[in-house]
């Protein structure tokens, strides 16, 4: 009787496990959104939005996976009802096809999964729209024939980051985010008579001839009389505006680079002469004092136990001295403050590097956001990456499986920045520092398109300085630095500050003020224990290169040919393809002159085309006197389109953009 | 105890170059993996920094004192087994060695015991050297046992081959340089054998190989290779590079796949395991092929070795009588 109720228990469990799955499988759906409409921003972290409906009580862990990348998330759907997750991650992460799966507590596969593929607007002009009926934008940019893609929106809350224009009805309420999204670069697109109700604060009008346009920091709003006009009316506000610097491989992002920054912070000390001194000794007492005991015992074949034994008794002792022992976790963080319009953001990524599994759980006050940063897996390091589970906006555990590293991003409001002001003696322009903000600046200065300006010294908390903007070194901050101090340590400084400046580079385009912190503290718990991790930084404040009005532009690539490729950071870009359209923000009451120095590193024979805003068609351009009123519009925007010489195209290396400039006559 | 095993063991430190041997190996050994240290700290710091390329330096290490521990067999062991028995027939003792009650079996049992458990005495008397990549991390100890097999492994089948030539060799020069030439040839002579071997089966190498390159199969790097990257991995093989690293991308390729820039691997080719990306294997894993090879050539090298140290028959020892 047993025997045939032991029998029973272990069929009706055996039919009863695949029924279970079986049921999991089908009641379960997700459905995931990546970015804007999949659309995604390369500088921020991107927000992946799953909603997950089931039938039964689902507990278990949402995946995402990318490459080597796991981000993991605790989730709870009660029976019959849908929830849906929000979660930030890294930009790297969505270099490849984003898996994401379910797996239900105690099980290890996924019971459904879905990929999703994001998108990046490389070559496209992508514009949102909100709350307008029958807009008929036109399929391609007049200028540089680049084709548009339109997103419709319902919320401008999340990823409108990917945008380049936004078009919003009058219904639409212009908020702070909005305005904030606008001083870091978008261009907001609205109807005359609802801009009226809009307060732009520090908006300035630039040109009121092809309709009104506001300059607000580095982006724009302008007013259209009627959104919902034929196409021709859209040909003089769509322009290719991307800037193609951003277009490059994952080394040259804002994050990877802030993650060597963070990773070159902490100084090597595995090499040290201890080991070679402790290696020697254990040679001389294996060797000769072990030889004279043994002779003395005359015991020599004892050597057969002696030897071994003091091998391992030396281990020990390195193990526990700590002759070749790293700390067993160490943390540190690299953070970039970028300044802007009304408030400052610090953007940081912590590093974690352990030398066993085990796992860390990271959290932050909840002004601050924490998010699963780049990994180097993306760059085709072999490296071990420990998965990032994350736990809340604020809270994030890492989970080493082996030694290796793991990485956290951390994005909220800055502390105060230092107050700069601008002012112009001899036609020099001077930026003024008051350093209000708590930290000391070792090095400090001004980008201004390819050169950079260095203040002589440190600015400590409280002190006022100066920087004369000139066009004396040409550079990156970092290096600039680097020769002007002469004393930075040089693998280190490129390491730590090269890596920042580079980031910042990806954040705040050509024209900014800088300063370098050695120590920024972070307050973070780590496994429930406050601590304040130490590490590099940089704050960086976006000017406008009209502002500075040093006499020279130097331009930003904003449309390329088809199939082309943009790469380089700092003030190097090489490209290859047929041609592409150069941007140059010049002032518009001076004569500017356009100069192509072809010694520059290759440049090569170019011919050159000036966008004619009058006859809106391309014409001739030669190096030397520009004709203003053809080739510069009213906000002073200069469109030059460069092409080999001959039916050629320009392979990488030989075109270097650095090599071309537009000069006015500043007064200095 | 093997008696022949014994005698050895008692008479190996009465030399009197045995302790300076000892001495400028452990410096020797030390000063090749400080070396290693600086390299593998440099690359890591020249990638994403100091910090994340800590953990590249374990596996840099670890890989780098595998390939010496295995240069280190290949450069001390023909010569020691390779006179054990030449030696003795020469000093004419091989004879008096022979009448006893020992076995020829148990004779060339014992001269391997004896110049392989020295070589097991070398190791572990750099054992301080060889344990820092373990304590600087990012080394499982499955691959300090996977590599500690495949070197017994390899030194056995060196050991024994030395022997067998020991055992025929008509004096000690003849022994020693054919021990050396087989061991080079097992090492340095098999990859161009499979780089023949890959030019014919691949056409010119204008298509990947689609079978196995059996002439690199005896190789003793690429049997340590795969006995400690065993199963390969995507990840963790210890950063931008380490001396493992041609051999991983051998035994990729030998999978079908890559992990060189710009080539990908096909989505179904990789399974996780315990958060591992594993490369899922289309062939028989290269160490167990590698193995079999080894125990097959030690056994028959004994067998072979053996017949040779045979206690000769009686009538060898037939006095003819003479007017």
């Amino acid at each position: 009787m047993l025997n045939r109720l032991c029998l029973a228990t272990v069929v009706l469990l055996a039919l009863a496990t695949p029924i279970h799955a079986q049921t999991t499988q089908t009641s379960i759906e997700i459905e995931a959104t990546i970015g804007l409409d999949g659309w995604i921003d390369d500088s921020r972290p991107v927000p992946v939005e799953v909603t997950i409906r089931s039938e039964l009580l689902f507990a278990g862990t949402l995946e995402l996976k990318s490459g080597a990348s796991i981000v993991t998330v605790a989730v709870e759907v009660p029976a019959g009802g849908e929830k849906t997750y929000q979660i930030m991650v890294s930009p790297t992460i969505t270099d490849a096809l984003i898996t994401i799966g379910l797996v239900p507590a105690g099980l290890e596969e996924s019971v459904s999964t879905l990929r999703v593929q994001p998108r990046r607007a490389v070559d496209s002009v992508l514009i949102g729209t909100l709350g307008v009926e029958g807009i008929d934008l036109p399929t391609r940019t007049v200028i540089g024939e680049v084709p548009i893609v339109e997103v419709p929106i319902d919320d401008v809350t999340v990823g409108i980051g990917a945008l380049d224009y936004l078009v919003i009805g009058g219904g639409v309420v212009v908020t702070d985010e909005l305005l904030q999204w606008v001083a870091g670069g978008g261009r907001l697109v609205m109807s005359s008579g609802a801009i009226a109700a809009v307060d732009l604060g520090g908006g300035t009008v630039v040109d009121e001839v092809n309709g009104i346009r506001f300059d607000l920091g580095r982006g724009e709003v302008v007013a259209v009389d009627d959104l919902t006009s034929p196409d021709a009316a859209w040909s003089r506000t769509l322009q290719p505006v991307r800037s193609m610097a951003s277009v490059s491989d994952p080394w040259s992002s804002a994050e990877v680079q802030m993650l060597r920054a963070a990773s070159s912070s902490v100084p090597g000390a595995l090499v040290s002469p201890a080991i070679l001194i402790g290696l020697a000794v254990y040679a001389a007492v294996v060797a000769p004092v072990n030889l004279i005991v043994l002779k003395r015992m005359q015991r020599r074949e004892l050597a057969w136990i002696t030897v071994p034994v003091l091998g391992v008794v030396t281990v020990l002792v390195f193990a526990i001295v700590g002759v070749l022992r790293p700390q067993p976790s160490q943390f540190a963080h690299a953070a970039l403050m970028v300044g802007s319009l009304e408030r400052a953001e610090i953007r940081s990524v912590v590093v974690a590097a352990t030398t066993a599994e085990r796992s860390h759980h990271l959290s932050v006050v909840p002004s601050l956001s924490l998010y699963p940063a780049a990994t180097g897996d993306a760059l085709g390091l072999g490296v071990s990456a420990a998965n990032r589970r994350v736990m809340s906006s604020s809270e994030l555990t890492l989970e080493f499986r082996e030694a290796g590293y793991g990485t956290a991003g951390v994005i909220g409001p800055a502390p105060t920045l230092p107050r700069l002001s601008l002012t112009t003696t001899d036609g020099v322009p001077i930026v003024s520092v008051e350093n209000v903000s708590e930290f000391a600046l070792i090095a400090y200065g001004v980008v201004d398109g390819p050169f950079v300006s260095v203040a002589p010294g440190g600015l400590e908390p409280g002190a006022i300085g100066s920087v004369e903007v000139n066009a004396d070194n040409f550079g990156q901050a970092s290096d600039v630095v680097s020769q002007v101090h002469q004393n930075q340590n040089s693998a280190r400084w490129w390491q730590v500050y090269g890596s920042l400046t580079s980031a910042a580079q990806d954040q705040v385009g050509d024209h900014y003020f800088f300063a370098f912190i050695d120590s920024l503290p972070l307050q973070v718990e780590i496994d429930g224990r406050p601590q304040e991790i130490s590490g590099p930084g940089m704050i960086v404040i976006p000017l406008t290169g009209t502002e500075l009005d040093d006499g020279l532009a130097s331009p930003q690539i904003v449309a390329a040919s088809p199939d082309s490729l943009v790469s380089g950071e700092g003030p190097w870009r090489w490209m290859e393809g047929e041609w592409a359209i150069l941007r140059f923000e010049v002032p518009v009451d001076r004569e500017i002159e356009l100069e192509n120095n072809e010694e520059m590193f290759g440049g090569g024979a170019i011919a050159m085309e000036g966008w004619d805003w009058e006859a809106a068609s391309f014409a001739l351009l030669e190096v030397g006197e520009v004709d203003e009123v053809r080739f510069v519009d009213g906000d002073g925007q200069m469109l030059v389109r460069v092409l080999p010489q001959g039916d050629n195209e320009f392979n990488m290396m030989q075109f270097n953009i650095a090599s071309l400039n537009a000069t006015w006559d500043s007064g200095s | 105890m093997n008696p022949i095993l014994f005698r050895e063991a008692l008479d190996r430190f009465r030399g009197r170059r045995a302790w300076p041997f000892l001495m400028m190996w452990i410096l020797g050994n030390g000063l090749v993996v400080y070396l290693m240290l600086i390299v593998a700290t440099s690359m890591g710091d020249m990638g994403l920094g100091a910090m994340i390329g800590r953990s590249s330096v374990g596996p840099f290490m670890f890989h780098g004192a595998c390939l010496l521990l295995l240069l280190g067999i290949v450069m001390i062991l023909p010569g020691m087994a390779a006179v054990s028995i030449v030696g003795e027939r020469e000093k004419q003792t091989l004879r008096l060695v022979q009448i006893t009650p020992l076995s020829p079996q148990q004779i060339v049992t014992g001269k391997l015991g004896a110049a392989l458990g020295y070589i097991g005495w070398l190791v572990a008397a750099v054992l301080p050297v060889l344990a820092a990549p373990l304590l600087i991390g990012g080394v499982r100890m499955g691959d300090v046992f996977g590599a500690l097999l495949m070197l017994g492994l390899i030194a056995t089948l060196i050991g024994a081959v030395s022997i067998w030539i020991s055992a025929r060799s008509r004096s000690t020069r003849t022994a020693v340089a054919g021990s050396y030439l087989l061991t080079f040839t097992l090492l340095f002579l098999t990859p161009l054998l499979a780089a023949g071997e890959a030019f014919v089966q691949t056409d010119q190498f204008r298509r990947p190989p689609n079978t196995e390159l059996w002439t690199l199969l005896p190789n003793p790097y690429i049997a340590l290779v795969s006995a400690v990257a065993h199963p390969l991995e995507l990840d963790g093989n210890g950063g931008g590079g380490t001396p493992f690293t041609p051999g991983v991308e051998f035994l990729l390729t030998r999978e079908g796949t890559s992990t060189n820039f710009g080539q990908g691997i096909a989505a179904d080719r990789i399974v996780e395991e315990d958060g591992r990306r594993l490369v899922r294997p289309s062939r028989p894993p290269l160490w167990v092929l590698s193995g079999l090879i080894y125990l097959g050539v030690i056994a028959l090298a004994i067998r072979r070795a053996s017949r040779w140290v045979t206690t000769p028959s009686p009538s060898e020892f037939t006095v003819r009588r003479t007017r």
